[in-house]
């Protein structure tokens, strides 16, 4: 066991090298002058030098390669052109909104998505089977910045349910106010026992949620389902059958453990559908997360912005992927051979 | 499949045991079961290319597809004259929306050619040869699969000026991993087989090795995964025009046509509904092909 994980966290850093070489690289494939892009069109030639000299521009290209890596592994993502600030600082403010939001939708998803894989699973071949099948498929056929819209179309426009922007009613400020605790009012308000605001931030989420949770659903219930007829055509299905096991114990204790692994391997990418699911969501409804970080700075050509955030993106996936790895090798013995 | 063979396969069988309800109402279900995801599917499609194809000839004003504006006539609500509305300057959306089949198809086409060549060429590059070659392209391969796919188009299309040619380039760059590393382990197995054996004893050259028996085994996997992402590709390069980040007004694409309507998605409702619609029914099209095919090929893989 230890050796496979020696190995699997060693491939991870690699990845991680490779990762950082790629941005390096999509950062200079930018056409023009990088200089230009910071300082502006009207900026004079001893601007431009400066900037230059500023961002080590001057600088022959491995020698950038050396001053970017340094700085990644100081926690330095250069500066946004947006926001004038460290790209580090901008996302340490913006991610744990995301996070919260993906970690809401994915538990959601999972709550839905395997027993709706269990029953169609239970019922393979019939209609109820094929309707499960077909839910599904438009589940993670969906355009996710199409159903936000709608979702605040019906919900909000003409149905007058939900709310469709923000993250709480700020109106409840003068008489609840609410403390910060890590910055994502939902949590802070559960953790300060603040439950107007609670109540106010649970529905303002119910919308983001279900647009994001949507393709993670229809794939959780794909894999579940397919998983489960896999494992349920094995030998020990046979034996416990045979033994005169019920059928709720057949699929619940022999059937679902073995199909867990399938399962508990697609929940990396499960959840980079759903991060990159969030973006969408969040700028839609106004969400001041990563998401929004990242469409704004798409909008605004921030290249050091939208590199950070790639970078910062695609390390969390990395280190999810090894997580899964590792889980996946407690459960099952057979994936450290 | 096991259903002819009960004896053979006992266990296959046993997991059909719940299934058997709907086939006692319907003798032909048992077979035909498989396959109505699949037939609706290519229907669907059929339809979808057809519309693309045909766009100039069945859409009631061609000329909306392009850059030209009717003030007299804009945000007018679905009717007889048109059936889908019309967008904030004019344009029929019925139109356009058809006229967009021949964009996204366009992109899903290239990316998929694009990548299907880069993978296979990788793949069975690493898988045939081995060795070194082997471990160097699939730590590359690996480093472009630790990205959340539309994360890296996204970053890719947002150094590039935008258009719809560079979504699909963006598009195509995350892609071709999945089929290199599908091709290189179907490449590493069949070059075990004996017939690769039998090859190599008669004397084939390696690249008749390559090129005969390694190519055509290792490519079926792969057209199957195709038709699997044809409704991924459509739903990335949607939202990477969606961003700006793919084809520019007037084009007609369906992503851009949604993020055009958004201001006025409260009052206008039909400006983004039906882009977002033909979206959604190609990618659910070719999900249900997909779907059908890789039950029809390979019953037993799960969703990738």
């Amino acid at each position: 066991m230890s050796r496979y994980v020696a190995s699997r966290v060693a491939q991870a850093f690699g990845v991680v090298l490779g990762v950082i070489v790629l941005t390096f690289v999509i950062a200079r494939l930018i056409p023009g002058d990088p200089a230009v892009a910071y300082a502006g069109p009207r900026a004079s030639a001893e601007e431009l030098a400066a900037v230059r000299e500023q961002f080590g521009l001057d600088q022959p290209l491995w020698q950038q390669f050396v001053t970017y890596i340094t700085g990644i592994v100081h926690g330095d993502l250069g500066i946004s052109l947006h926001t004038k600030q460290p790209v580090t600082s901008d996302l340490i403010q913006v991610m744990p909104t995301t996070l919260v939001l993906v970690g809401i939708a994915l538990v959601f998803a999972a709550l839905i998505g395997i027993p709706l894989g269990l029953a169609a699973a239970r019922s393979q071949g019939t209609l109820g089977d094929l309707a499960a099948k077909v839910i599904s498929i438009l589940m993670v056929s969906m355009p996710v910045f199409w159903l936000a819209i709608l979702l605040q179309i019906v919900f909000f426009s003409r149905l007058g349910w939900l709310p469709v922007a923000g993250q709480y009613d700020t109106a409840l400020d003068s008489t609840s106010p609410l403390y910060s605790v890590i910055g994502v009012p939902v949590v802070d308000a559960l953790l300060t026992g603040n439950w107007p605001v609670f109540a106010s931030a649970a529905t303002h989420l119910v919308l983001p949620v279900i647009a994001i949770a949507a393709y993670p659903i229809g794939a959780v219930a794909m894999v579940t389902r397919g998983a489960l007829l896999e494992n349920l055509g094995d030998e020990h299905i046979r034996m416990v059958r045979a033994l005169g096991f019920s059928e709720l114990s057949v699929f619940g204790r022999f059937a679902l453990r073995p199909a867990l692994n399938p399962i508990v391997s697609l929940i990396a990418l499960v959840f980079a559908y759903a991060l990159t699911n969030s973006f969408i969501v969040e700028s839609v409804f106004n969400w001041p997360g990563l998401g929004s970080y990242a469409v704004k700075a798409i909008q605004t050509l921030d290249i050091p912005a939208i590199l950070g955030v790639t970078l910062v993106v695609a390390l969390l996936y990395v280190l999810l992927n090894l997580i899964v790895d590792l889980v996946q090798a407690i459960i099952d013995p057979r994936v450290r051979a | 499949m096991s259903r002819q063979t009960p004896d053979l396969l006992p266990a296959a069988d046993l997991a059909g045991e719940p299934r058997r309800r709907l086939s006692r109402i319907w003798p032909g279900w048992g077979s035909a079961k498989r396959v109505p995801l699949l037939i609706i599917g290519s229907v669907l499609g059929a339809l979808v290319v057809l519309a693309g194809l045909l766009a100039p000839w069945i859409t009631p004003y061609p000329q909306d597809a392009g850059a030209v504006v009717h003030p007299a006539q804009t945000l007018l609500a679905p009717s007889a004259a048109h059936w889908f509305g019309t967008d904030m300057v004019g344009r029929d959306i019925f139109t356009r929306v058809i006229f967009g089949a021949r964009v996204s198809l366009g992109i899903v086409v290239l990316v998929l050619v694009v990548s299907a060549v880069v993978g296979l060429t990788v793949g069975l590059a690493a898988g045939f040869f081995g060795g070194w070659l082997d471990s160097v392209l699939m730590r590359v391969t690996d480093v472009f699969l630790a990205f959340p796919a539309l994360l890296l188009s996204v970053a890719l299309a947002a150094v590039l000026s935008p258009s719809a040619l560079h979504a699909a380039m963006a598009i195509a760059f995350t892609w071709w991993p999945w089929y290199a590393r599908l091709a290189r382990g179907q490449a590493a197995s069949i070059r075990r087989q004996g017939y690769s054996d039998a090859a190599r004893v008669l004397g084939a050259s390696r690249t008749r090795q390559l090129v005969r028996h390694v190519l055509p085994n290792a490519a079926t996997p792969v057209f199957v995964q195709m038709s699997l992402d044809a409704a991924g590709i459509i739903l990335t390069a949607a939202t990477l025009s969606y961003l700006g980040l793919g084809a520019q007004d007037p084009t007609p694409e369906w992503g851009l046509m949604v993020a055009q309507g958004q201001p006025l998605a409260t009052t206008a409702w039909w400006v983004i509904t039906f882009p977002g619609f033909a979206i959604l029914l190609t990618a659910v099209a070719f999900n249900f092909v997909g779907d059908g095919l890789q039950t029809v090929f390979d019953p037993k893989r799960g969703l990738r």
